[in-house]
């Protein structure tokens, strides 16, 4: 057998979950689950491990890394979070409060590894809160524990928009009217929705 | 950015420390980072240059499917040379490997089969990032859970091949042996008798976990009794290598990490005061 086959065969006994590779399909599973955790410490927080584990794993199994970079995994976390809104667990936690603070999270972890370069101008995101969302008073609390090197400045009640940038070493979250980042940011390209 | 040389025992460096050791600024020789964190902009880069400030630096990489069967991603490639010019690290090393195929990434060390095709593959795709980083890299044995059927060497013969083929370097991972001795039977000082040990510049310690009657390399422990003697044995032949504790998951106090750098400088010190003592009384 050729190596460009061997390979092949490995990697797909990986991804079928086969008997005699279970410890790297446990391992491809976990370190994208563990992705998650360190993307997303608030959400984790708030949901317990267990819970969060739990959709963690859903996740990893259903949602396919597109980059050679792990910190950019998990980008529709906060999909599958709002979507357990319509679930079993419908009134265990305020799902769509929850995938909101895990878009913050995901835009706080995108200034860390930001296309910017020392000296460049910051590089502003935004994230349009589409429709009015209130966030208890402790998950603020939460969010700002979990991320020490940000500045969260954001109001309980929320519409509009919330910006991201880097302020030297620290990490600036700011809740703006929709002209004035659109302002900041220069073009919508940068922003994300959250519904 | 410092010049400085990575000496001594080191530790990796992972992001919950960060702000600790730029506020205590830690008695550490040097440290070693995942440089794929830091290849982009952002703060984690900001970061880094102020460790850079007050210590030296290894660029370890995890991503680069060095063993992999499509071409050299040029994009990772361009940014660790950029990386690499602007951080100017003691040490760089990768590990012998593939971790995407077809489009998939698996974020993973897979391994490849031990046969001369792989060899002439590794080594080649080694020397197409040595030439465009202009610089000598140190590749890793791996940890390994399965073995290809088609494999016709030892592990230690195929990383002395490649070595020799590529003209690098190697990072020699002592619980990625004694996981290996006693996940798939195979004996970790047969491996060391295999390679050269002139061409290895990097030693690395961790600990394993069990799971499911296999030891897995989790790096999420203290370094295991056994790594620790095999570790003691090498330095009374190489106590001049650097070594690396390695602690990626259940992240404990900076201050368990410290424990177990000061634990494996006490025994390369140990093992140089011997080494001189001997060679002063021959």
């Amino acid at each position: 057998m050729g190596y460009s086959n061997s390979l092949e065969q490995f990697a797909n006994a990986v991804l079928a979950g086969d008997s005699e590779v279970t410890a790297y399909t446990n391992n491809y599973v976990g370190v994208h689950a563990g992705a998650l955790g360190n993307i997303y410490p608030a959400v984790q927080r708030l949901l317990g491990d267990d819970g969060f584990k739990a959709l963690a794993n859903v996740y990893a199994h259903h949602f396919a890394p597109s980059a050679w970079d792990i910190n950019q995994y998990g980008e529709q976390f906060n999909v599958l979070l709002e979507a357990q809104a319509q679930g079993a667990r419908a009134e265990y936690i305020d799902w769509r409060a929850l995938a909101l603070v895990a878009s913050v999270e995901h835009m706080i972890a995108m200034q860390y590894y930001a296309e910017d370069s020392l000296g460049e101008e910051a590089h502003v995101t935004s994230l349009v809160v589409e429709k009015p969302l209130a966030l208890q008073p402790d998950w603020i609390d939460v969010l700002m524990e979990c991320h020490p090197y940000a500045r969260i400045d954001i109001p309980e009640q929320l519409e509009g928009s919330l910006v991201f940038w880097r302020d030297d070493l620290i990490i600036r979250v700011l809740a703006l009217a929709e002209p004035l980042v659109k302002q900041l940011t220069g073009s919508d390209d940068a922003s994300s929705d959250a519904r | 950015m410092t010049q400085r040389g990575c000496n001594g025992a080191g530790l990796g460096l992972r992001f919950p420390h960060i702000r600790e050791v730029l506020r205590e600024q830690p008695d550490v020789l040097w440290f070693e980072v995942h440089i794929c964190n830091f290849m982009g902009g952002g703060m984690n880069r900001a970061l880094l240059h102020q460790i850079n400030e007050r210590y030296p630096l290894s660029f370890h990489g995890v991503s680069l499917n060095l063993a992999g069967v499509e071409p050299l991603d040029e994009d990772y490639l361009g940014r660790l040379k950029i990386a690499v010019e602007e951080f100017q690290p003691a040490l760089i090393s990768e590990h012998a490997c593939f971790t995407t195929l077809g489009g998939h990434f698996f974020h993973d060390l897979l391994p490849v089969p031990f046969t001369e095709e792989a060899v002439v593959h590794l080594a080649a795709r080694i020397r197409q990032v040595q030439d465009t980083l202009g610089r000598q890299i140190m590749i890793e044995n791996l940890s390994r859970y399965y073995a290809y059927p088609e494999s016709c060497m030892r592990e230690g013969e195929f990383m002395a091949a490649v070595a020799q083929e590529a003209d690098c370097g190697l990072l020699l991972d002592l619980n990625n042996l004694y996981v290996n001795q006693q996940n798939l039977g195979e004996d970790m000082t047969a491996f060391i008798a295999d390679l050269p040990l002139e061409r290895v510049g990097e030693i690395h310690l961790a600990g394993y976990t069990e799971q499911d009657g296999m030891l897995i390399d989790t790096h999420g422990s203290e370094v295991s009794d056994p790594v620790w003697q095999l570790y003691a044995d090498l330095c009374r032949t190489c106590p001049d290598l650097p070594c690396l504790i390695e602690w990626d998951s259940n992240l404990p106090a900076f201050s368990v990490l410290q424990e177990q750098r000061l634990k494996a400088e006490a025994i390369r010190t140990g093992a140089l005061s011997s080494v001189k003592v001997t060679r002063e009384a021959g």
